[in-house]
């Protein structure tokens, strides 16, 4: 039996439900008694600092762009950077402890998830999902290593990276003690979690099921560097089976040119798909998605030349067009003469809008024009991956930590 | 006219007359379902098969396909709602999606005179007396049509007795099954069970209350449920070795068959091999292009049958694993090809970010 706290979590010596990538069962005893820290502790940075470096030594990683990336966003010096949003003369300090559920089948979202919890002061058990990832094992390897170190001591009560299976009992137990859960999608994800109560004073970060799109000017594009922009959209799209929040399904056309461009957009993005592994039901996945709404919505055309990549050209935009989306490189595709056209698509789960040659004041101003309940983000193609501190509209420093007041009198 | 497949013999034509009958039948029926199913002649449409394009098929290759799994997200038929005779539904495991395929009395008819014609040419044109390896339970319930009912009602009419050999908690029901030994083990008669049940209910309680079972005069007649099997690593050899070690059978019959297009199976030979009938033909496609495989080369199935006369259901692609092995040329004499079926393709995982804890948990 361990004692966590309060609570009890039935754990027996054989019994491998839960088991630590990182932290170990006596720690996590005391994980209620963590301290919380101010937001951007110093510790913490130096922490993150040299996990960056033994990262970016370490050869197995090159291969795995998404943890370049990641080693490269937690170097000290860029956090500081971001930390300067959050230098306004009041305390913020940890909530406590964040549990966060990640999903299975983004590996780098589990640290993603943790850096936010660390920066905002908080004790973290990370449960990831049972699915393995060299990049998760590359991750906890180095995380583990730097906390053997005697001079990282002080920092093992605040990382625990978990794996279990789906005992309930577990989340149930983990979701009694926390101060903050974090749970990243989808939507049944969500509704099973929350059958779980969170305690009174906790807080809870849901991240939904959300879709995306971009817009491209025609004109501008003939103008531009078509290999550059066809790796852009690249990374935004087939690099993640453009099953990222993120990843457009649509794009929408403004401009004169559009025929031309278009013609050219595609020539040079199916080059850029010699290497990529078209899953072997997502033909027929796409033709079966794509027959679904012919079967209700007239004139549409199919266009394709090998199932990696459909087009699915519309005549026009309706609100939950969307939610037929498939990803794995199927792209609706619309002509625009007014970029006003794109509100109905503007609902709440829209998250990105990417664009390119489109200036986002146009996009901003239709957002406050209409007042629509969608858009978190409005970003040049090529960077809807990137990662930043704020998520879905959220501002996770300031929803994981808390504010203290200091009035002084008068 | 179906008339034509009737007049000849199941397994007689080749590869180029079969298809020349086949191909003609197949625009007819594309035709007819384009213009009383709005949905699929909207599917058509957005395909860019016009009525023009229809008309110029030549060959099999060229017709359009649905994927198999749009009748578990469509209601698709041709017929007006009061011609509906029944609704098959596909044995979908528990919280999936069933297929839902809408019979009139003529293709339902249809679909069993073509069964038997099939199935006679491997055992006879004589009906036979039938063991079935499951509970009269699965057909008791006739407007809730699962596949494995489906099944078996479909071959209640090729049977002239059918004796079922479980109990209702799928417990082997030896009495029932001495007896129709007794009555019917001295000539020919018929086995039929789905391999799993076979294995588990029939062979385990063989084996298991040493019974004394003479099937040496049996045919086995399977299907699917080799999944199943697959993951306690039984082979179809190992299966075959155990019922003749068990109860003295010596004539095996697997076939390929699927609810979507019930009536043309594709039966197992002497030889191994699943072979098409006139009715029914077979096409392989590559995965990344939908391309059309050579002989030999592994692909997804597509199924093509001039059964459906009630539902879109012509021309299907599978998620199904599969090979042409040959035409025209099996020993057993039998004309048009012959395949290999290995199972349900295996998706690969894909990114993103949806479920962290796979939903339905």
């Amino acid at each position: 039996m361990l004692k966590l706290g309060g609570v009890v979590i039935p754990m027996r010596p054989e019994n491998k439900d839960l088991c630590f990538l990182v932290g170990n069962q006596e720690l996590f005893c005391k994980i209620q008694e963590v301290k919380a820290l101010e937001v951007f502790h110093p510790n913490i940075l130096m922490f993150l600092e040299t996990l960056s470096s033994k990262l970016l030594k370490d050869a197995t990683i090159r291969q795995y762009s998404d943890v370049v990336a990641f080693a490269f966003w937690i170097r000290k010096k860029n956090l500081e950077h971001l930390s300067e949003t959050y230098k306004n003369g009041f305390l913020r300090m940890g909530r406590g402890i964040v549990f966060h559920i990640t999903p299975a089948n983004i590996p780098i979202q589990f640290a993603i998830s943790l850096i936010y919890g660390l920066l905002s002061g908080n004790g973290n058990i990370v449960r990831v999902s049972e699915r393995s990832f060299e990049e998760v094992d590359v991750i906890c390897r180095a995380i583990r290593e730097l906390l053997e170190e005697e001079r990282f001591a002080y920092l093992r009560d605040y990382i625990y990276i978990i794996r279990y299976g789906h005992e309930k009992e577990i989340t149930r137990q983990l979701s009694e003690i926390c101060d903050v859960r974090v749970v990243w999608g989808g939507n049944a994800t969500i509704q099973y979690i929350r059958q779980f109560p969170i305690s009174p004073r906790a807080v809870e970060i849901c991240f939904a099921d959300r879709d995306s799109f971009c817009i491209i000017d025609s004109d501008r594009y003939l103008q531009g560097n078509y290999q550059v922009l066809a790796k852009d959209f690249y990374h935004d799209t087939y690099y993640v089976d453009q099953n990222a929040c993120s990843s457009p399904h649509l794009i929408i056309w403004t401009g004169k040119e559009v025929e031309k461009a278009k013609q050219i957009f595609w020539t040079m993005l199916k080059e850029e798909l010699a290497d990529y592994q078209l899953p072997p039901l997502a033909g027929s996945e796409k033709l079966l998605r794509f027959c679904m709404l012919a079967a209700r919505e007239k004139d549409l055309s199919y266009v394709t030349d090998g199932m990696e990549l459909v087009r699915v050209e519309i005549e026009y935009i309706w609100g939950d067009l969307l939610d037929y989306k498939v990803g794995m490189g199927y792209f609706f595709e619309y002509t625009a003469n007014e970029l006003e056209e794109i509100v109905p698509l503007l609902r709440k789960p829209c998250q990105t809008v990417s664009y390119y040659g489109v200036n986002p004041e146009h996009i901003k101003n239709i957002i406050q024009k209409y007042g629509v309940r969608g858009v978190d983000r409005i970003v040049p193609m090529g960077h809807t991956q990137e990662l930043s501190l704020e998520w879905d509209g959220i501002d996770v420093i300031e929803s994981l930590s808390r504010k203290v007041n200091i009035s002084f009198p008068l | 006219m179906i008339d034509d497949f009737h007049k000849r013999s199941p397994y007689s034509l080749m590869e180029g007359e079969k298809t020349e009958l086949l191909v003609k039948e197949l625009k007819d029926m594309l035709e007819f379902h384009s213009l009383h199913c709005e949905q699929y002649g909207n599917i058509l449409h957005a395909l860019g098969y016009d009525r023009e394009r229809l008309r110029k098929i030549r060959r099999l290759g060229e017709f359009p396909f649905l994927p198999v799994r749009i009748f578990k997200e469509l209601e698709l038929k041709s017929i007006p709602d009061r011609e509906v005779f029944k609704v098959m539904k596909s044995s979908g495991t528990t919280g999936q999606l069933q297929s839902q395929i809408f019979l009139d009395k003529e293709t339902a008819i249809l679909q069993q005179k073509v069964l038997l014609r099939l199935l006679g040419n491997f055992v006879g044109t004589k009906r036979l007396p039938m063991l079935v390896i499951d509970t009269p339970q699965v057909i008791r319930d006739r407007k809730m049509f699962s596949a494995r009912g489906a099944t078996i009602m479909g071959l209640d009419f090729a049977a002239k007795k059918m004796v079922f050999a479980l109990n209702d908690d799928m417990s082997l029901n030896v009495e029932s099954v001495q007896e129709f030994l007794r009555n019917y083990g001295k000539d020919t008669f018929l086995i039929f069970g789905f391999t799993f049940m076979v294995w588990q209910s029939f062979y385990n309680e063989i084996e298991k209350r040493g019974l004394n079972l003479d099937c040496s005069k049996g045919y086995l007649l399977t299907g699917g449920g080799w999944k199943k099997l697959q993951s306690e690593s039984v082979t179809p050899e190992r299966f075959k070795q155990r019922g003749r070690d068990l109860c003295g059978l010596r004539r095996f019959m697997d076939h390929y068959s699927m609810a979507e297009q019930s009536g043309c199976i594709y039966a197992e030979c002497e030889y191994g091999h699943l072979h098409a009938s006139i009715y029914s033909d077979i096409l392989i496609r590559h995965t990344e292009d939908f391309s059309l495989c050579q002989e030999g080369e592994k692909g997804m199935v597509q199924v093509l049958s001039v059964l459906p006369r009630s539902y879109p259901g012509n021309s299907l692609l599978t998620e199904d694993e599969g090979m042409i092995v040959g035409k025209d040329d099996c020993p057993c004499g039998r004309k048009g090809k012959y395949i290999k079926i290995f199972g349900r393709i295996k998706n690969a995982e894909i990114r993103g970010c949806s479920d962290t804890y796979a939903a339905g948990k």
